[in-house]
């Protein structure tokens, strides 16, 4: 009775994904399946993901779920839907994604690995992705053909990576975090995003819904809010 | 069953031709399978001339007298008048068939199976990788 007292007075600490719902996101694809072809929007059930050839059921974060395995050739989540289209804001957001290499090899295996991908078109689309030199992560935010780009190089890790962007045209900022901590400078002096979501460049895991630049490695609990977080908030979501 | 990687490469199918031949490999594999990775999925060349599919294959869909017969059905031919030349290439250490299939003096189609029919699934996977890299010009869009 007193363990159950002690219980009710502290409070059961909520578990990762209730955390991230907390934050009111607009879209959240934890992509813990063990089976099937749709990746479950908890947010909107019309927001719902497809999956191209992964593999599900595999080691997660390390909250008790588990992730998609992410080829490197031919798989990708196309998290495109009407729905999605209608809620995105490419002025303010914030889109956070955790991912894992497969082996130390791919830090240095010359090639272009798209983490997520929400294309418009060639001037406007929010990406974060593996650049073909070595070791290096890019966060990438253009709207109206002006980009804004942090790039960092001497990840080496095959650990789980929180890896968050914030765009912001009304505070005129762009924002990369690494594990729950800003890297690179703000971003500063943003284009005025212009069109809609694509039919096909709306993915996590590779550039379009061709596979092109596929990740090559684990990726989990992809989330998108309409505003940017703040830093804090971000901290928190790189806690498991 | 082998779950593996393979590519076709067309060199001298016409439009109907190819089409053909991409819808009987788009129905290789399980109707259905919890694991998306088993369904057959492919990757297409940036020009198109070139498809890599993942399934759970049943081997005998993938000897090289299966396709013969294939490419004959699709030309009305003898099957015997299709011939082959085969290599094997080596795209990360392992070791993967390609074979062309000509007809007289012209090639058709070139066959590889990334990793062989009897390599694992993370072989297989290994060979198309590296291949993908070797040829990232084609089938990559550039940055």
């Amino acid at each position: 009775m007193l363990h159950g007292t002690r219980r009710a007075l502290l409070g059961a600490r909520k578990k990762y994904y209730q955390r991230v719902m907390g934050t009111n996101p607009t879209a959240y694809w934890p992509m813990w399946e063990s089976s099937g072809s749709v990746s479950q929007d908890l947010v909107l059930a019309a927001q719902n993901g497809v999956y191209t050839g992964v593999t599900l059921g595999q080691p997660g974060i390390g909250d008790g779920r588990t992730s998609p395995f992410f080829d490197g050739a031919l798989d990708f989540n196309d998290i495109f839907s009407l729905a999605l289209q209608g809620n995105f804001n490419g002025a303010e957001g914030t889109m956070a994604v955790w991912a894992r290499v497969d082996n130390v090899g791919v830090w240095v295996d010359g090639s272009f690995r798209r983490i997520f991908d929400i294309r418009a078109d060639s001037n406007n689309f929010i990406s974060v992705y593996k650049s073909n030199a070595s070791n290096t992560l890019v966060w990438r935010y253009e709207a109206n053909n002006v980009s804004e780009v942090v790039t960092i190089a001497g990840y080496t890790t095959v650990d789980w990576m929180c890896l968050v962007v914030s765009w912001s045209k009304s505070a005129e900022e762009m924002r990369a975090y690494f594990n729950g901590v800003q890297v690179g400078v703000t971003q500063v002096a943003l284009g005025a995003w212009a069109g809609n979501l694509d039919i096909s460049l709306t993915v996590i895991g590779a550039y379009s819904t061709a596979s092109v630049t596929a990740w090559h490695g684990n990726l989990a609990h992809a989330a998108l809010w309409t505003r940017p977080l703040t830093p804090t908030q971000i901290a928190s979501l790189a806690v498991v | 069953m082998w779950h593996g990687y393979v590519g076709i490469e067309n060199l001298a199918l016409n439009a109907t031709q190819r089409a053909t031949l991409v819808a009987e490999l788009r129905a290789l594999g399980p109707e259905s399978d919890p694991q998306p990775a088993r369904l057959n999925h492919r990757r297409v060349r940036l020009d198109g001339d070139a498809v890599i599919f993942e399934a759970l294959f049943n081997e005998s869909a993938l000897t090289v007298d299966a396709f013969k017969n294939r490419l004959a059905s699709i030309f009305g031919v003898d099957p015997e008048t299709i011939t082959t030349d085969a290599t094997t290439h080596h795209f990360a250490g392992g070791d993967t068939p390609i074979v062309v299939f000509s007809r007289g003096v012209t090639d058709y189609l070139r066959l590889a199976l990334f990793g062989g029919v009897s390599s694992s699934w993370e072989s297989s996977g290994d060979e198309c990788r590296g291949y993908l890299k070797l040829y990232q010009a084609t089938w990559e869009l550039a940055e």
